[in-house]
């Protein structure tokens, strides 16, 4: 492999680099000495060949001419002269990486990361010195979205605006974050201008983004005129994706033929990866279905579990149901903790019953209930994400 | 329609591939060349190897049978236009599991089983290693297809999320260039993302 020396002695002969701003000449040559003695201690041959593509600069200023012209094929046997489009014009690291994944392109980095959150985004950019530049409109993005959350929520001595709020998520969503298009979106929906918000939607749609894929089809149905055919495909994304609302929705779709034929057995399958995702509403109809026999072959046990789970999160219509499966099976104590709760969310019927099994209790047990029902907090247990 | 028409392409290590139209056309690169002028003769796409260009053909050829398909369906009997303006779409579902005997015949053919053979499909194609991963997003880019850009970038997303920055330098087998300094300047400054 030719090595020209096309630069003054110190210099990687490899490829033209221009010193960086903020590091002395000595320094540089230090460093170009450095790396290519590392390098000729680390050359393998097998790599020779692939070297050819790591001989290219850095994708942060790659791109900076276009993207196009600087591909070249690692595998080419025919080992092109590298044409002088192939070479930077400068660049931003002295210390060329061997990898190739180092070297994508900076569009095409920014939109892989799009849908991250911001502790995937800080080890992305922590990966290496290419990834770090080529991602830094996502970081940007992340400080929009913080005020953009602060100023909707009014938090950190911030006054609640939520104009202010919408320009923040904006600023977030044109560096390219998902997550700031969806809040864009939510507020801009919040603000009844849904066609921004269907717009702002989609964009993190079709980016992967499950929450706005999730939106997006809720979106479809609720819209005048609805598209139910728009709404159950991105639903369908969302709940493939895992997105435990989307799932629930989609199996609401499938139960009442909102866009689809109804299914059953679809519509259950769903309602159950929704409860297992965590979302309470979920666990409810499935302990619906189990029952009836609706979509699974039914099973009272299952039925239990699921009302009992249903309501240990929080659903007061389950709440109620449980009450009165315990009363049935004689736990009055535990009954009576249900139907309390379940009255104090607003179940009438369960005031009701809750006053006939106040008879059968001892006062102290009455009270013990009471207590229970007082200290009771709903269990919190969403495994993926969800609005 | 008697015969297709047929596009030459041509890799970069000279292999020669003849593509119809239509699935030479889901690449807007290619689809913008035609449009120039330039279907009748060989398309020379130096910047993707024969290897890469055989999957991607692959991947086009079976998306538009897969469109085809879905086209010749002249009914759709999955959409059900139904001008849903409820607000809240929860129904008290105590009621409704109970109507036995209003269901609708369940076909469960009728319900998008395209999606998931296709996403099935889709998972498959894109299981490859980390090199042929690298070379298909970037050759898709640069070719621009739509649909393959989108499965291999959500693909890589996938391998980067919630893992720690040396297990993303495993996996795609990048060396930490970074200096010490340099390193404490990003935790720094974005220390407030674990808050």
């Amino acid at each position: 492999m030719k090595k020209d020396k096309t630069w003054p002695a110190g210099s990687d002969a490899r490829h033209f680099s221009a010193l960086p701003i903020g590091i002395s000449s000595k320094q540089h040559q230090q460093q170009q000495k450095k790396k290519k003695q590392q390098q000729q201690d680390n050359d393998v041959d097998n790599r020779l060949s692939s070297c050819q593509s790591h001989l290219q600069p850095r994708s942060c200023c790659v791109a900076k001419l276009h993207p196009r012209l600087l591909l070249t094929n690692s595998k080419n046997v025919l080992n092109q002269e590298p044409s002088i489009q192939r070479l930077p014009l400068f660049s931003s690291s002295l210390r060329p990486n061997r990898s190739e994944f180092s070297m994508l392109p900076n569009d095409v980095l920014l939109k892989i990361a799009a849908t991250f959150t911001h502790p995937n985004l800080q080890s992305a950019s922590l990966v290496c010195l290419a990834w770090r530049d080529a991602l830094r409109p996502l970081r940007e993005a992340m400080l929009f979205l913080r005020w953009g959350k602060r100023f909707k929520h009014g938090r950190s001595g911030v006054q609640a605006n939520l104009q202010k709020a919408l320009d923040s998520f904006l600023k977030g969503a044109i560096r390219g974050s998902t997550l700031a298009m969806v809040d864009a979106g939510l507020v801009y929906w919040e603000m009844g201008e849904k066609e921004q918000g269907i717009s702002l939607y989609r964009k993190a749609a079709e980016l992967g983004d499950a929450s706005g894929q999730c939106n997006l089809g809720i979106a479809y149905l609720q819209a005048e005129p609805s598209n139910p055919k728009e709404s159950i495909r991105w639903l369908y994304k969302a709940s493939v994706a895992g997105h435990v609302r989307a799932q629930y929705q989609l199996a609401l779709c499938l139960h009442h033929s909102h866009g689809v034929i109804r299914n059953l057995p679809e519509a259950a399958k769903w309602y159950l990866r929704a409860a297992e995702g965590g979302y309470s509403r979920a666990m409810y109809n499935t302990s619906l279905c189990y029952s009836h026999g609706e979509g699974f072959t039914q099973s009272h046990r299952l039925a239990r579990r699921w009302m009992k789970r249903a309501a240990d999160h929080g659903h007061t219509k389950a709440q109620f149901e449980h009450g009165l499966n315990l009363f049935s099976e004689g736990e009055m104590m535990k009954a009576m903790v249900y139907l309390e709760l379940a009255t104090r969310a607003g179940e009438s019927g369960a005031a009701h019953v809750g006053e006939v099994i106040r008879q059968e209790l001892s006062p102290s047990s009455v009270d013990r209930a009471l207590l229970l029902a007082d200290n009771w907090r709903p269990l919190l247990l969403l495994r993926s994400s969800s609005h | 329609m008697s015969s297709k028409k047929m596009i030459t392409l041509k890799s970069s290590d000279g292999r020669i591939f003849e593509v119809e139209e239509a699935v030479a056309q889901e690449s807007q690169t290619i689809k913008h060349m035609i449009e120039d002028g330039y279907g009748n003769s060989v398309i020379p796409l130096p910047n993707v190897t024969g290897r890469i260009l055989y999957k991607i053909i692959e991947f086009c050829t079976k998306h538009v049978a897969v469109e085809e398909d879905i086209k010749q369906k002249s009914v759709e009997p999955t959409v059900v236009v139904e001008d849903v303006k409820q607000k809240s779409v929860e129904p008290t579902v105590v009621e409704d599991v109970k109507q036995k005997s209003v269901e609708l015949p369940v076909d469960d053919d009728a319900w998008d089983a395209e999606p998931s053979d296709i996403d099935e499909w889709d998972a498959q194609f894109i299981d490859v290693d980390e090199s042929t991963m690298f070379e298909l997003i970037v050759a898709s880019n640069y070719l621009n297809i739509k649909r393959l850009m989108d499965l291999s970038a959500q693909a890589i997303a996938d391998m980067m999320k919630d893992k720690t920055v040396e297990e993303i330098r495993k996996i795609f087998n990048i060396q930490n260039d970074f200096t010490p300094e340099e390193e404490m300047k990003i935790r720094n400054e974005n220390s407030w993302a674990y808050e």
